[in-house]
């Protein structure tokens, strides 16, 4: 009994341990018709970098182009991933090969600019996911 | 004797969430890092410097066609791989063509594969060849007229080079570029250029 007891035990650290250095659920800002979303916690990300400026224009060739400004206010370089999604005029997401997490650190007290352009002429809205993961260090 | 298990929970629960709260050990990343698993290119890394190639491509280049009212097409012929790793430039491309072609603004050109008689499928022109009019299989109101292939207007091509990779301490680093050239088949210029460096640094 008390043998079964540790290797449930084992069992259920090691998946927690797992889970948990694997990746982080994904932290959202959404802007829509001139109001910010944020899905969880705020403008701020992890009480470092603070999403500042946003701005949306049409290229020559007429794709979306959106650009997030952010600061780290940090004395530490912040490392996490984004990626932009696109959304047509009927707010459904527009699928795009393209459209994959990208690594970034910002330097500390350091602005940084995050651009992308839309997949096709449709876009009409966009939002950009964040998310901050680590490789794990148990090898 | 009933401790022992209670106690050994008590220290795994403990690991545990010190593995979740622990900070990152990485080193500094730069912003254009793609991946860092390792040396060799991964498929990340492919589709992370084809981002940036499309994200150029739909901003630099103004996607005209050379002959009035037509769409531009796009004839591939050729990454060149100076690296010694096995880069799979159909990949490279097909990710590019997919965006491309789904934008609707051009597109790429099938007939036109130097290395086989068929066009890139093997297929293109035996296709049209069984639609001749001689033969009695095809519905002729319905069949394919040789002359209808439209000729590209661009040429896209590109070269894969790297350097030496340097080690310092448990630390790698390697570097690569990935070049693509879109030249105009009329004039022979250059009509869009993209170079995206790729940098790892990777922990032994």
């Amino acid at each position: 009994m008390n043998m079964r007891m540790v290797l449930l035990a084992a069992a259920l650290a090691g998946a927690v341990l797992a889970g948990g250095c694997i990746s982080s659920a994904p932290q959202e800002v959404e802007f829509d018709d001139g109001i910010y979303t944020v899905k969880s916690h705020s403008l701020t990300l992890r009480q470092h970098v603070r999403l500042t400026r946003r701005t949306v224009d049409f290229n020559k060739n007429g794709f979306l182009q959106a650009q997030i400004e952010a600061v780290n206010l940090g004395r530490k370089d912040v490392q996490f991933q984004y990626r932009f999604r696109w959304l047509n005029e009927q707010k459904m997401l527009i699928p795009a090969a393209t459209a994959i997490w990208k690594p970034v650190s910002v330097g500390a007290r350091s602005t940084e600019y995050f651009t992308s352009t839309a997949p096709t002429t449709d876009a009409r809205d966009f939002f950009m996911e964040v998310r901050f993961v680590h490789d794990s260090t148990r090898w | 004797m009933k401790q022992l298990p209670m106690g050994l929970i008590a220290v795994l629960c403990v690991l545990a969430l010190a593995g979740c709260v622990t900070p990152p050990r990485g080193d500094y990343v730069p912003t254009s890092e793609p991946g860092i698993s390792s040396t060799a290119p991964r498929p990340h890394d492919v589709r992370l410097a084809v981002t940036e190639i499309v994200d150029s491509m739909f901003n630099e280049w103004d996607f005209a066609s050379q002959a009035a009212g037509k769409m531009p097409y796009i004839a591939f012929s050729g990454i060149e791989n100076q690296t010694p790793y096995n880069w799979n430039q159909d990949e490279i491309v097909g990710w590019i063509e997919e965006s491309v072609v789904r934008t609707g603004k051009a597109t790429f050109s099938n007939a036109t594969d130097p290395n086989r008689r068929g066009g890139r499928s093997g297929q293109l022109y035996r296709q049209i060849d069984f639609q001749d009019p001689d033969n009695e299989y095809v519905d002729q109101s319905t069949a394919v007229k040789k002359g209808g292939i439209q000729g590209a207007d661009y040429e896209l091509f590109g070269r894969i080079y790297t350097y030496e990779e340097l080690r310092s301490g448990r630390i790698t680093e390697a570097n690569y570029v990935i070049e693509m050239t879109l030249s105009s088949l009329r004039t022979g210029g250059t009509v869009w250029k993209k170079m995206v460096p790729i940098r790892k640094n990777v922990r032994r």
